[in-house]
C-alpha cells in the first residue's frame, strides 16, 4: 500500500461517500429487481377486486363480487376439483414410488445408478416438456386412457418421478445407516425399516417432493390439454381458457377472480415449505 | 444361555481389504468379553458380523449352540448398542425402548409397560416422553442401553458405546455398565479402542491388530504379561519401555548391566541363551536413584511431565530412551544424571524378530551380589 | 398394529419366519432382490410413460401416422421422408432458430445473469426485505403457466380487438407500444427471464454458501476489486453449479410450452418455438408422423446440449 498524501479525515469522508454511493446503488438494484418481478403480477392482485376488470391492472371500483361468480360457476368448481384430484393423485403415486426407489438406490450399490438417474432426470425435463407429446398422446390413446384423469396421473407421475427420486435420494443419503442397522438388529425387515425409521427421518424430503409434485401438476397445462377434452374433466389450468363469451371476448371478471383462486393455494404452500425447509431442490446436483 | 463361538472367521471387503484374517474365539455364557484394538484393526467388523450386519467371507459363527453364520440379524436374537446410539429421532424414549417389541408385534400396553420397567431401572422414568434430541449425551446412552435390554436378546453387542461421552460421564457410564452386567449376567461382546474401558469392564479381553487376535485373556494377564510386543506397546497408559537386551545363561544383560534370572535362562529358553532379546518394563515399575544400585543403568533426564499425582520422566539411557513414572515427592530436573533401575520381576521378554513373549522368570527379592559388570557389549 | 396375545417373554424367541440369506445385503440389509422389488413401481412408470414414448418417437417419425383420416388407422412406413422434409422445411428452420435464440437469450444469458446477480448482491443482505424480493421472484416461478400467460398479456399487450387497450407497462411508462407485435421474441425472452430466474437465484444462493467467507475476506484484504473477487475466488469454486444450472434451465426453456399460451407462435411465426411448432403440426394439422420426426430432432438437439455440458463438467473435475 502506498502512503496516501491525503489527510485522514478527508479519507474518512471519501469512505463515507463511497459507502453511501454503494448503499444507494445496492438499494436501486434491489428496487429494480423487485419492480421487475412485481409489476407483471399487478393484474393478478388488482383485477380480481375490480368491478369492471380489463386487461390493464388497475383498481377503480373495488369489489368482491367477482368471487361469487367463480364459486357459483359449476364448471370452475369442477375444474378446481379436477386439479386437486390430479395433484393429490400424482403426489401420492410419486411419493410412494419415489420413496421405495430412492431408498433402494441410496442403500444398494447398483452399477451405474447415479449416471442412469442423472440421465433420466435430464431426459424427464425434455420429454415431459413437449418433445414426447405425440407418442404420449398415441400411447394413452391406445391404452384407452384418453379422457381419464388416471391416464393424466400416470403420465405426469412418470415424468416427475426421476426428479423426485433424485431429490429424495439426496435426503436419504444423508441419513446415517446406523438407524437402519439398529432396527435390523432388533428384527425389522426392509418394509418396516422404511416405514418406521427411514421415512419419518426424511420427512422433510417427502414434504419437498410432495409439494414439488403438487405445484408441478397443479400448474401443468400441456399434458391435460392434449389428453383430456371432455369439459367436465378439465383441470383449472385448461379450464381458464374456456371462459369466453359467444362473441369471443374473454369473461374477465370470471377469469381474474378464478386466476387468483387457482393460483393462491400453490403460492401459499410453496412459500411455507420454502420458508421451513429452504432450497433443498436438486440438492444432489452439485456439479 | 448363550455362548458364542467364532471359528476361522475371515472377512475380505469387496475393495480387497482384509478386515479379519482367520479369527477364532469363544465367549462363555454370561461373560463380558471386550474386543480391544486400534482403529482399523477389525474389531468393529467382527462385531458387525456377529450381529449379522455383514456377511463373513468364510468361517462359522455359533450363538447359543446354533449356527447363525448365514442368518440375517432378525434370526439371531441379539441386541446392539451403537456408537452414535442410533436412537430414532422421531420417536420418544419410550417408543425407542419399546421398538424391539413393536417389531415382534407385541401389543401397545405391554410395550409401554416393559419400556417403563426397563427405563425405570436406568433412571429414565422422567424422560420417557422426550425425544432423543432433548436428552443429554449420558441420557441418550442410557436410553440406547434400555432399548437393547428391552429386546431381551441372548447376546449384547456394544460398539464403542461410551466414546461419545465426556470423560466424567464415561466413568459413570462404565460403572453403570459393570453393575448392570453383574445383575443380568448376559453374554456381552464389547468393542472399544479404550484399554481402560476394556480392562475395567471385561472378564476377558481380546487384543486385535490388523484383523487378527494378538492376545486373549483376563485383564490382569493382558496388562502384566503382554503376549507379544504389539500388546506390550498397546496396553498401558504410558507405553512400556522396550529395551534392547541380551540373554545370557543366568542373566539378562541390559545396557551393560546384568540382571539375574530366577531360573537358569538357558533351560527355560530352550537354547535362547546368548541371543538378543527385547526387555519390556512398564514406566510405573521403573525406579530412579541418584546412586548406582545393582541392576540399574545410567541415564540423563530430558523431559519431566506432570501427570497430576505422579510425574512421567523421560531419560536418555545408554542405548535407548527410558521412561519412568515417579511419585510427586521425588521429581528430578532435566539434566539430572540418575540411575534407572526397575522391579525386574515385573519385566517381560520378547523375541525381537517374531515379537513373541519369552517365558523367563527373573529372580525377585534383593538383587544378589552376583550382579556382573560385563562392559558395554551391546553397543554394536 | 393389531394387538396380539403374545407377551414380552414370548418375544424372546426370535421369529424364524422367512429368513433370507445374508449373502448380498447392503448396509441396511436391503439385498439386490429387495432393491429390485423397491425399484419396480418406479421403473414401470418411468419405463412406460417416459422412456417408451421417447423411443417410440423414433418409429412414429418414420410413418405417415395422422390424427384423423385413413392414415390414422393404417399408417404406412415412409422411411426418412419426414426427416428429409424437416431439413428442407423453412418453417422448421425458422422455428429452430427462434428456439435457439430464445434459449440462449432468456436462459443461458438472462436467467443465469439475473439469478447470479441477485444471489451475489443479496448474499450479505440481512433484512426481511430480502425475503420479500426473493419471494417475488419465486412466486413468478411457481404461478401456474396458464395464469402467467394472462399476466403477461395484461402487462405487455393489453387488449386487442374492438376495444384497444395498452398493456400495464405502457400505462406506467406513458407509451404506446404493442410489445408482442413490435418486439415479439424480445418480449418472450424478457418474459422467460422473469419466469425462471428464481431457480438460478436459489441454486446460486446455495452455491455461494459453499464459498468459504475466509476466501473472500482474503481477496478483499489483498485489495481485489469485486470483479476480481468474482473471477479469482467465486467462479472457480461454483463453476460446477453454473454449468448444472445452465444445463437444466436450457433444457427446460427449450421444451417450455408457455409461449404457446401467450402468443400461440405469432405474429407470423415470429415466436413459434419448436414445442409450439410440434403442437401445431400434430394437433392442428394432424400430421403425427411429421411431428414425431421433429420431436426426435428436438430430443437429439437436447441430448447434444446435455452432452456438451456434461463434457465441460467432467473436464472441470479432471
Amino acid at each position: 500500500m502506498s502512503t496516501p498524501a491525503v489527510p485522514v479525515h478527508e479519507l474518512r469522508f471519501r469512505g463515507v461517500l463511497a459507502t453511501f454511493a454503494g448503499r444507494a446503488g445496492f438499494y436501486a438494484f434491489a428496487a429494480l429487481v423487485a419492480a421487475f418481478f412485481a409489476l407483471p403480477m399487478a393484474w393478478l392482485v388488482l383485477a380480481p377486486f375490480e368491478a369492471h376488470p380489463t386487461f390493464v391492472a388497475n383498481l377503480v371500483q373495488p369489489t368482491l363480487h367477482n368471487f361469487p361468480v367463480v364459486f357459483k360457476n359449476p364448471d370452475a368448481l369442477a375444474s378446481l376439483r379436477n386439479s386437486l384430484v390430479l395433484s393429490l393423485g400424482t403426489m401420492a403415486l410419486v411419493v410412494l414410488c419415489a420413496s421405495l426407489a430412492a431408498y433402494a438406490l441410496s442403500r444398494v450399490k447398483l452399477p451405474g445408478r447415479d449416471a442412469v438417474l442423472y440421465i433420466l432426470l435430464l431426459f424427464s425435463s425434455v420429454v415431459t416438456g413437449s418433445a414426447a407429446m405425440v407418442p404420449i398422446f398415441v400411447l394413452v390413446y391406445d391404452l384407452h386412457l384418453i379422457n381419464s384423469l388416471e391416464g393424466v396421473i400416470l403420465v405426469l407421475a412418470g415424468g416427475t418421478l426421476p426428479a423426485s427420486i433424485f431429490i429424495l435420494k439426496d435426503f436419504m443419503d444423508s441419513v446415517p445407516t446406523s438407524y437402519e442397522e439398529s432396527a435390523r438388529v432388533f428384527g425389522a425387515g426392509p418394509f418396516r425399516i422404511l416405514k418406521d425409521v427411514v421415512a419419518p427421518i426424511v420427512r422433510p424430503g417427502l414434504v419437498v417432493i410432495a409439494v414439488w409434485t403438487i405445484v408441478t401438476v397443479w400448474g401443468s397445462f400441456l399434458t391435460p390439454f392434449i389428453l383430456l377434452d371432455k369439459p367436465s374433466l378439465l383441470p383449472a389450468s385448461v379450464e381458464i381458457y374456456s371462459y369466453y363469451d359467444v362473441g369471443g371476448s374473454a369473461k374477465l371478471p370470471l377469469i381474474a377472480a378464478f386466476a387468483l383462486v387457482y393460483t393462491l393455494p400453490v403460492v401459499v404452500i410453496y412459500l411455507v415449505v420454502q420458508h421451513r425447509y429452504g432450497f433443498r431442490f436438486f440438492g444432489g446436483i452439485k456439479g | 444361555m448363550a455362548s458364542v463361538s467364532v471359528e476361522s472367521l475371515t472377512k475380505v471387503f469387496p475393495n480387497g481389504v482384509k478386515a479379519l484374517d482367520d479369527v477364532s474365539l469363544s465367549v462363555d455364557d454370561g461373560e463380558f468379553f471386550a474386543l480391544l484394538g486400534p482403529s482399523g484393526c477389525g474389531k468393529t467388523t467382527l462385531l458387525r458380523i456377529l450381529a449379522g450386519l455383514e456377511p463373513p467371507s468364510s468361517g462359522t459363527i455359533t450363538i447359543g449352540g446354533r449356527n447363525v453364520t448365514r442368518l440375517p440379524p432378525r434370526g439371531r436374537n441379539v441386541a446392539m448398542v451403537f456408537q452414535d446410539y442410533a436412537l430414532f429421532p422421531h420417536m420418544t424414549v419410550a417408543e425407542n425402548v419399546a421398538y424391539p417389541l413393536k417389531v415382534h408385534r407385541i401389543d401397545k400396553a405391554t410395550r409401554r409397560r416393559r419400556a417403563e420397567e426397563v427405563g425405570g431401572g436406568l433412571g429414565l422414568t422422567p424422560l420417557m416422553d422426550r425425544r432423543p434430541g432433548q436428552l443429554s449425551g449420558g441420557q441418550q446412552q442410557r436410553a440406547a442401553l434400555a432399548r437393547a435390554m428391552a429386546a431381551d436378546a441372548v447376546l449384547f453387542l456394544f460398539d464403542e458405546p461410551l466414546s461419545n461421552l465426556d470423560a466424567r460421564l464415561r466413568m459413570e457410564a462404565r460403572t453403570l455398565l459393570k453393575r448392570l452386567h453383574r445383575e443380568v449376567r448376559k453374554t456381552t461382546v464389547y468393542v472399544t479402542h479404550d484399554q481402560s474401558e476394556a480392562l475395567a469392564l471385561a472378564d476377558r479381553v481380546a487384543v486385535m491388530d490388523h484383523g487378527a487376535l494378538r492376545q486373549v485373556g483376563p485383564p490382569a494377564e493382558i496388562f502384566h504379561h503382554p503376549g507379544n510386543l504389539f500388546v506390550a506397546g498397546f496396553i498401558g497408559s504410558t507405553p512400556m519401555n522396550l529395551l534392547p537386551a541380551r540373554m545370557l545363561d543366568s542373566h539378562v544383560l541390559v545396557a551393560g548391566e546384568a540382571i539375574p534370572l530366577g531360573t537358569p535362562g538357558g533351560e527355560s529358553l530352550g537354547g535362547a541363551a546368548g541371543r538378543d532379546i527385547v526387555l519390556a518394563v512398564r514406566p510405573e515399575y521403573m525406579t530412579l536413584a541418584a546412586e548406582r544400585t545393582p541392576g540399574s543403568v545410567p541415564a540423563e533426564v530430558e523431559v519431566v511431565e506432570d501427570l497430576g499425582t505422579t510425574y512421567l520422566v523421560t531419560l536418555r539411557g545408554p542405548d535407548s530412551t527410558i521412561q519412568a513414572v515417579v511419585p510427586e515427592t521425588r521429581v528430578p530436573k532435566p539434566g539430572d544424571r540418575l540411575f534407572a533401575g526397575a522391579d525386574w520381576s515385573r519385566a517381560s521378554f520378547y523375541d525381537p524378530d517374531s515379537g513373541e513373549r519369552l517365558e523367563v522368570a527373573v529372580s525377585t527379592g534383593p538383587t544378589p551380589p552376583t550382579a556382573l559388570r560385563l562392559g558395554n557389549k551391546l553397543s554394536n | 398394529m393389531h394387538p396380539t396375545s403374545k407377551t414380552a417373554e414370548q418375544a424372546v424367541e426370535p421369529s424364524l419366519g422367512p429368513v433370507t440369506s445374508l449373502e448380498v445385503t447392503g448396509p441396511s440389509g436391503l439385498g439386490r432382490k429387495w432393491a429390485g422389488v423397491f425399484l419396480t413401481p418406479s421403473a414401470l412408470l418411468i419405463g412406460v410413460f417416459l422412456v417408451f414414448p421417447a423411443v417410440w418417437t423414433l418409429y412414429l417419425g418414420l410413418t405417415n401416422f395422422s390424427l384423423v383420416g385413413f392414415a390414422a388407422a393404417h399408417p404406412t412406413f415412409e422411411g426418412l421422408t419426414n426427416y428429409k422434409n424437416a431439413l428442407t422445411d423453412p418453417e422448421f428452420g425458422n422455428s429452430l432458430l427462434i428456439t435457439l435464440i430464445y434459449v440462449f437469450g432468456s436462459a443461458v444469458v438472462g436467467q443465469v445473469v439475473l439469478g447470479f446477480a441477485m444471489a451475489w448482491r443479496f448474499k450479505d443482505w440481512r433484512s426481511p426485505l430480502r425475503r420479500v424480493v426473493e419471494a417475488l421472484a419465486i412466486i413468478a416461478w411457481i404461478v401456474p403457466g396458464s395464469v402467467v400467460a394472462f399476466l403477461w398479456i395484461s402487462y405487455l399487450q393489453g387488449n386487442i380487438g374492438p376495444l384497444i387497450e395498452h398493456g400495464t407497462l405502457d400505462v406506467i411508462l406513458h407509451i404506446s407500444t404493442n410489445w408482442f407485435l413490435q418486439f415479439p421474441l424480445l418480449s418472450l425472452i424478457i418474459f422467460n427471464i422473469w419466469r425462471g430466474s428464481a431457480f438460478s437465484m436459489m441454486l446460486f444462493n446455495g452455491a455461494l454458501q459453499s464459498v468459504p467467507p475466509s476466501y473472500l475476506e482474503t481477496a478483499k484484504i489483498s485489495g481485489a476489486s469485486e470483479l476480481q473477487q468474482l473471477r479469482d475466488v467465486v467462479l472457480p469454486r461454483i463453476k460446477g453449479h453454473v454449468l448444472t444450472d445452465v444445463l437444466l434451465i436450457s433444457l427446460w426453456t427449450f421444451n417450455d410450452f408457455t409461449p404457446y399460451l401467450i402468443t400461440a407462435g405469432g405474429p407470423n411465426g415470429q415466436t413459434e418455438t419448436l414445442p409450439v411448432f410440434v403442437y401445431k403440426v400434430a394437433f392442428q394439422q394432424g400430421d403425427l408422423g411429421y411431428a414425431s420426426a421433429i420431436s426426435l430432432i428436438m430430443l437429439v438437439i437436447n441430448s447434444v446440449i446435455a452432452v456438451v455440458y456434461l463434457r465441460m463438467l467432467r473436464a472441470r473435475s479432471q
